[in-house]
């Protein structure tokens, strides 16, 4: 469905007054999305998952320089394409809670881009499901808590139409009953014949739902691995990074012989 | 020891975030709030460290309220470091707000001293978040509040976070309470966890 | 040599700011005698010894625009630091204390947008007897509510950020943070309210004396001159009312790049474009 090759992406930036530099912040990056399926993405905060996610959407800052390939179904993915794509046949959930409208009722802003005659029922049925109370839809964004608005947004994503969802950490902190439903959500698209594009830095939540996992740091994939592989002590894992980060959880020793050292320079 | 006494918040005098929230943590004491995006916990944190009045309730240190100026003997640190750290600084000088930085601590997060000419936007989240808690230990402090400080981090950094972080805290007998939605995270670092929605150990 | 955006637009900062100062220093070392009326030189259209031309009654057209023009900037000097200064007082008040001031301050900045400017200037200037005084006062007072409401909500947003809260658990005082983290948050702000103020307030200094509320025919404005000219439209004395008014026009314009160029770079959110 969707297949990345060797993608870089710079940022210029300025330093001082006059020189320009590029920071890089993406390195040859590949990978591929199948139909039907769902694939996560691991890593931290800077690691350029993020940048990933806003890169096949085509919302990155005008300072950023892409270079490599991406493709959506074998058709290299163009500004033009992304503008027809995003929305209708790709949706985004965002990280960022403030990509909601503030000046629209958040009910109405779930119904948008839905069919009239069935927007409103689709709207409550969401709702429902992600623990809204029918009253919250008379609301407006900045009337909600940081954990309803992400709930909010994940509700945006699903339509009928959709083909494939870029989910950028859509489950921070939420309680496991609404974690449950959005994987779940996740599942039953799947079995509609949706893929899914999962970011998060939450190891557990994406073994949880993924058919195979791609591990990031420092703008690199370092590993693209299979859940089944994430167990034990994580032999069967190839690289050290993916490694400690299994062993690192606080789900299993939460020791790694890894300590902060003072490099002399 | 830092009580809480039947806390409660409103933010416009109708609705209460939450109420009735009472919690002790003696000095040395490590102590885990067990709560979602959304429950209100990141108030409770604020109002601990007298950021915010609470709408009930007091906070009281040894049985008096804390002092409200001055640097404070309860420290909080956040979720997000970059929100934390004023982005026109450079790390020396973010550093040099909480005082004269003992260099024990400096070192026992790995800090490094070429760093201290960089601007926040030069370092990763898990630097700054080090450069956050480090910032936090002046010598006054005797306790700590911990709002998911390490949920932005994978868990490599944030396992040798907590190591440096209860190294430093033990060594000056300090309480601790550590707010997160991660259990498991809770159950490897506290004495006890307390559900936020009920304050009842889990 | 390529340049990059940051050079063009530091280049074309550079340029308008050389304009603005080549025009300030031309009008101060100038002599007077331009300003003479000579009825040998009537209506002479522009040429080699009078650059802009001559007017009705032989005087420099040269000397009269630049003088003109450095009676606006001082104009334009004063109102923007009385608009500033006031915008700056009043954004904070309302920022920091909120409640009720906050309210006051906020009613005060609604009825001042939403009346229009030249009303309110021609009142003022009217109410303070006129002249210079009652054009720098008219401009001044009525041109603080955006920046003051621009300030208002920069001071609010900041006294929420979560690096002001570890500011105060650290113990800094008020005045500590105010002076550590709020006035060099705000400094960039005020810089660039002020430059913005200064095309606003020479084009009503024009505006008010064309109309004949502001300045005494005698002193060397712009908005005199134009206004003057305006009789001879038809004699077919282009130069009259074509290069001052041009002038003018580049005057703002540079003002105007000069703020906006600012903008551009002093904001965090474009400043790497």
């Amino acid at each position: 469905m969707i297949k990345v090759n060797d993608l870089s992406v710079t940022f210029t930036q300025y330093e001082g007054w006059w020189t320009q530099r590029r920071v890089s912040v993406l390195h040859d990056v590949s990978l591929a999305i199948h139909e039907r399926e769902i694939v996560a993405i691991i890593g931290a905060s800077g690691s350029g998952k993020s940048i990933l996610a806003h890169a096949l959407l085509g919302l990155l800052p005008e300072n950023a320089h892409l270079s490599g390939d991406m493709r959506f179904r074998g058709e290299v993915l163009t500004d033009r394409l992304q503008r027809t794509l995003r929305g209708t046949v790709i949706h985004f959930i965002p990280q960022s809670v403030n990509f909601l409208d503030p000046l629209q009722r958040v009910g109405k802003q779930v119904q948008w881009g839905r069919s009239k005659a069935c927007a409103i029922v689709e709207q409550r049925d969401l709702f429902h499901r992600y623990g809204l109370s029918s009253t919250v839809a008379e609301l407006y964004p900045h009337e909600l808590s940081g954990g309803m608005r992400r709930r909010v947004l994940f509700a945006t994503a699903m339509h009928n139409t959709t083909q494939c969802i870029i989910a950028d950490e859509p489950t921070p902190g939420v309680h496991p009953s609404i974690l449950k439903a959005m994987l779940d959500d996740f599942m039953r698209l799947r079995e509609e014949g949706v893929s899914i594009l999962f970011i998060t830095h939450d190891l557990m939540a994406a073994l949880r739902v993924a058919d195979r996992v791609y591990i990031m740091k420092d703008g690199r994939v370092v590993e693209e691995a299979q859940p089944s592989q994430f167990v034990g002590r994580g032999e069967s894992l190839v690289h050290s990074y993916t490694k400690n980060l299994w062993r690192a959880l606080p789900e299993n020793e939460f020791s790694v012989e890894e300590e902060f050292h003072v490099t002399s320079e | 020891m830092l009580q809480a006494n039947d806390i409660a918040w409103t933010y416009n005098g109708k609705t209460w975030l939450f109420q009735h929230k009472t919690v002790a943590i003696e000095r040395g004491e490590v102590v885990g709030i067990y709560g979602f995006s959304g429950s209100g916990k990141t108030s409770f944190g604020k109002i601990l460290a007298r950021h915010m009045k609470p709408s009930e309730g007091t906070v009281t240190l040894d049985g008096v309220p804390l002092p409200m100026s001055g640097r404070s003997p309860v420290q909080l640190i956040f979720q997000h470091p970059e929100q934390a750290i004023n982005p026109r600084w450079k790390m020396r000088r973010v550093l040099l707000e909480s005082g004269p930085i003992d260099r024990d601590i400096f070192e026992a997060f790995g800090l490094q001293d070429h760093w201290l000419d960089r601007y926040p936007h030069e370092l990763s989240g898990g630097e700054l978040q080090r450069f956050a808690i480090v910032r936090a230990f002046h010598p006054e402090v005797s306790y700590i509040v911990a709002d998911e400080m390490t949920t932005m981090l994978d868990s490599v950094t944030q396992q040798a976070i907590w190591r440096a972080f209860f190294r430093i805290a033990r060594m000056r007998q300090m309480g601790m309470l550590i707010i997160s939605h991660d259990f498991a995270l809770l159950e490897c670092l506290c004495d006890r966890v307390l559900d936020f929605e009920t304050m009842k150990p889990l | 040599m390529r340049l990059n955006e940051r050079q063009k637009m530091m280049v074309a900062l550079f340029t308008s700011s050389l304009l603005l100062l080549l025009l300030i220093s031309c009008g101060w070392l100038l002599s007077d005698d331009g300003l003479q009326t000579n009825g040998a030189l009537k209506n002479e259209p522009p040429s080699l010894a009078h650059w802009f031309g001559t007017d009705w009654l032989g005087r420099d057209m040269f000397t009269r625009v630049l003088k003109g023009l450095q009676l606006s900037l001082g104009v334009g000097l004063l109102g923007a630091i009385i608009g500033v200064t006031l915008a700056f007082v009043l954004g904070m008040l309302a920022g920091t204390f909120g409640g009720w001031v906050d309210a006051v301050i906020g009613w005060c900045i609604d009825l001042f947008i939403g009346m229009p400017h030249l009303i309110f200037i021609i009142l003022i200037a009217f109410s303070v007897g006129g002249g210079m005084k009652g054009i720098v006062l008219g401009v001044g007072l009525t041109h603080w509510p955006s920046l003051a409401r621009l300030i208002r909500a920069e001071v609010q947003a900041l006294r929420q950020a979560e690096y002001m809260l570890v500011a105060e658990q650290l113990g800094r005082t008020k005045w500590q943070m105010s002076r550590e983290h709020l006035f060099p948050h705000l400094f960039p702000h005020l810089i660039i309210g002020f430059v913005l103020l200064f095309p606003h307030a020479i084009l009503h200094e024009a505006a008010l004396t064309f109309l004949g509320f502001g300045l005494s025919v005698q002193t060397p404005a712009i908005g005199i001159i134009l206004s003057e000219a305006l009789h001879h439209i038809s004699t077919g004395h282009w130069w009259l009312t074509l290069i001052p008014g041009g002038v003018l026009l580049l005057v703002v314009k540079s003002f105007d790049e000069v703020g906006e160029r600012l903008k551009q770079l002093l904001r965090p959110q474009t400043s790497q474009q």
